[in-house]
């Protein structure tokens, strides 16, 4: 198990230096530079910034410079759209943003999916069943941009109970509506999951061992036929934590919090390198974390699966 | 020698497409302590599903009609609560496909040991020692260590072994062992049946041994009850079974059953296919494949009906004396 982590980790090291790679060449392939605007600077004035942001040495030099820096001070170099910002602030007053409300949503989407799932599947074909089925069915094709304006005329104009926007501190208040949008449509995908996997155990063999030993059916479904099922569940959790905790530019948008997300989608149009190549490098770290995560859910859940 | 268990009159039905299939017909028979009925009849002829509906696992769209009476208590007409409380404890079934019919995530321990926890209220860690005195009952050697094992760790004679102790941990009165040793290899399968009688005589457990194999059954049961098409055709002492076997049916069976000493010539088999068990046909259900049938036999069914001491048959024939 630990020499399995260690294994992963190390892997983990070769696939960030690629992505870094990548993201460097893809970024240096795309016409502009940070400092292109409407207007157009003087040359002697452009050749003077780019001196001053290292731009003008060899892109293999550019890329070096920038890995050297990383590994060795854990700089991610300073934001080439805000003079008086670095990567590292800008993602420090972002990401605890998105990781809060990205966490909440994983959490809410995972625990409610999965009680919603179990219960159509334990009451399958009565109207539990069929309204959850539909309720899901509905809230899986109904994307976030629908949804999220929706909330916000329901719960802030209408019935004035939620602050429309801002972040506050990250106060539950300002939480919530960007956690339930978000959640909306993820909740729908593990309840489905979960049903038809649950259905798929409840008609196991076991199961009716497990009746035929008299086993109440509240503690089949706990003990017997839960941790069973979820296996399927886990294997969604996976592209969905990195998805919920990585952020989104339509809640930050929205709600105006002040997330991960628009800051990345701002780098990556104002050709602000060292913001986009952080940020994406955040994101490259937090999918092989959550991946090996899961992994080891998945040891835990199937006792068949060894590392 | 006291009677634990009697059934009466049990039917089962299916709602199928095609209409209702009723796949068990007014089955009649008892349990005694100690004693091994075996269980015989080619498959779908309704031994599972018999037993299945005693224990209250049909499936959704199955109904089970009669009365199975354990001590005085009718099992079929028990409310959920009041059916978890017998099975388990007084009833309690072995499945066949041993892979299939224990739970891949929890330990074996675990998984032999709350059925005592939920049946005579000990808690776990107690209940998981008696589980490991239990393996060793079944003859599993290295017991502690074993029921730290998942399923996946034991070999299929071993799992085999853990369901039979896990169906006696609560000692039931009443033991079904469902094709238990149909997955294992001979020798396994000679030890499991030892085992089972063992069982039978130490704990005075009625053992029903469900199987196709005539030979096997014949081993260690006492009484052989011969199922076709969801209906007892022939119930007597394994003795008599086999020295006098009286519907045509039973003789068929005996007859389709190779034999160690003879090498030459083909297996006789029985002519023709299982019928089909849509409900409001007449007559005998075996008639089309029988070869004394007769004008009446086709539009009267015949019933059981004693033709010796413990031997009943329910053919309109008495075709008794020599065997084939």
């Amino acid at each position: 198990m630990i020499r399995f982590i260690l294994r992963r980790l190390a892997i983990a090291i070769p696939t960030l230096l690629a992505l870094i790679v990548v993201s460097f060449i893809l970024m240096k392939v795309a016409p502009g530079n940070p400092f292109t605007g409407e207007k157009t600077l003087p040359k002697e004035v452009m050749a003077n910034i780019m001196a001053r942001y290292g731009l003008d040495k060899p892109e293999w030099q550019q890329l070096l410079d920038y890995i050297s820096n990383i590994v060795l001070h854990f700089d991610f170099g300073p934001s080439f759209k805000y003079k008086d910002r670095s990567v590292t602030e800008i993602i420090a007053q972002g990401f605890p943003v998105t990781f809060t409300y990205g966490m909440w949503t994983f959490v809410v989407s995972t625990v409610l999916g999965v009680f919603v799932g179990v219960l159509a599947a334990v009451r399958q074909n009565s109207w539990v069943d069929y309204l959850s089925l539909g309720i899901t069915i509905g809230a899986q094709v109904v994307p976030v941009y629908v949804v999220a304006p929706l909330l916000v005329l329901i719960f802030t104009l209408w019935l004035g109970w939620l602050p429309g926007g801002g972040w506050n501190g990250g106060h539950w208040s300002n939480v919530i509506l960007p956690v339930v949008a978000l959640s909306f449509s993820l909740v729908a995908s593990v309840a489905r999951i979960m049903r038809s996997s649950m259905l798929e155990v409840l008609g196991s063999n076991y199961i009716r061992t497990a009746r035929a030993k008299g086993i109440p059916g509240y503690k089949i479904i706990l003990r017997h036929a839960l941790r069973p099922a979820l296996l399927p569940v886990v294997t969604y959790l996976a592209p969905m934590l990195v998805y919920v905790i990585t952020g989104s530019v339509i809640i930050d948008m929205y709600f105006s919090t002040g997330g991960i997300g628009s800051a990345f989608v701002n780098s990556a149009l104002n050709r602000d390198y060292s913001t986009a190549m952080g940020i994406t490098i955040l994101y490259g770290t937090l999918t092989i974390a959550g991946n090996l995560l899961v992994d080891l859910i998945y040891a835990w859940i199937d006792p068949k699966i060894r590392l | 020698m006291p009677r634990i268990m009697s059934v009466e009159n049990l039917s089962v039905r299916f709602a199928s497409r095609s209409g209702q299939i009723e796949v068990v017909k007014d089955l009649n028979f008892d349990l005694w302590t100690g004693q091994v009925l075996g269980l015989v009849g080619e498959s779908g002829s309704g031994k599972t599903q018999a037993f299945l509906a005693i224990m209250g696992l049909l499936a959704r769209n199955g109904r089970a009609e009669g009365r199975a009476l354990l001590g005085d208590v009718d099992l079929l007409q028990l409310k959920p609560r009041a059916l978890n409380r017998m099975r388990g404890r007084e009833i309690a079934m072995v499945f066949q496909d041993t892979a299939a019919a224990l739970n891949p995530t929890l330990r074996i321990g675990i998984q032999m040991a709350e059925v005592l926890a939920l049946h005579h209220a000990v808690p776990l860690p107690q209940a998981e020692l008696a589980a490991i005195d239990m393996l060793d009952m079944v003859g599993i050697s290295d017991p502690e260590r074993r029921a730290r094992c998942y399923p996946h760790e034991l070999s299929g004679g071993m799992r085999q072994r853990v369901l039979i102790g896990m169906a006696l941990m609560c000692r039931p009165k009443v033991l079904i062992a469902d094709e238990a040793t149909a997955s294992l290899d001979a020798t396994v399968q000679a030890q499991i049946l030892t085992l089972f009688k063992t069982v039978c005589d130490r704990l005075g457990t009625a053992l029903v041994l469900i199987t196709h194999d005539l030979s096997l059954a014949a081993s260690i049961a006492d009484r052989m009850m011969v199922m076709y098409a969801g209906q007892a055709v022939e119930i007597a002492t394994t003795d008599a079974l086999f020295h006098d076997p009286r519907h045509p049916y039973t003789r068929g069976l005996l007859a389709s059953t190779p034999a160690a000493t003879v090498t030459r010539g083909k297996l006789y088999t029985i002519p023709g296919p299982p019928p089909r068990l849509l409900e409001g046909e007449r007559g005998c259900r075996f008639n089309p494949r029988c070869p004394h049938r007769a004008a009446h036999c086709v539009e009267l069914a015949p019933i059981l009906r004693p033709v010796a001491l413990d031997h009943q048959v329910a053919c309109h024939f008495d075709i008794g004396g020599a065997s084939q």
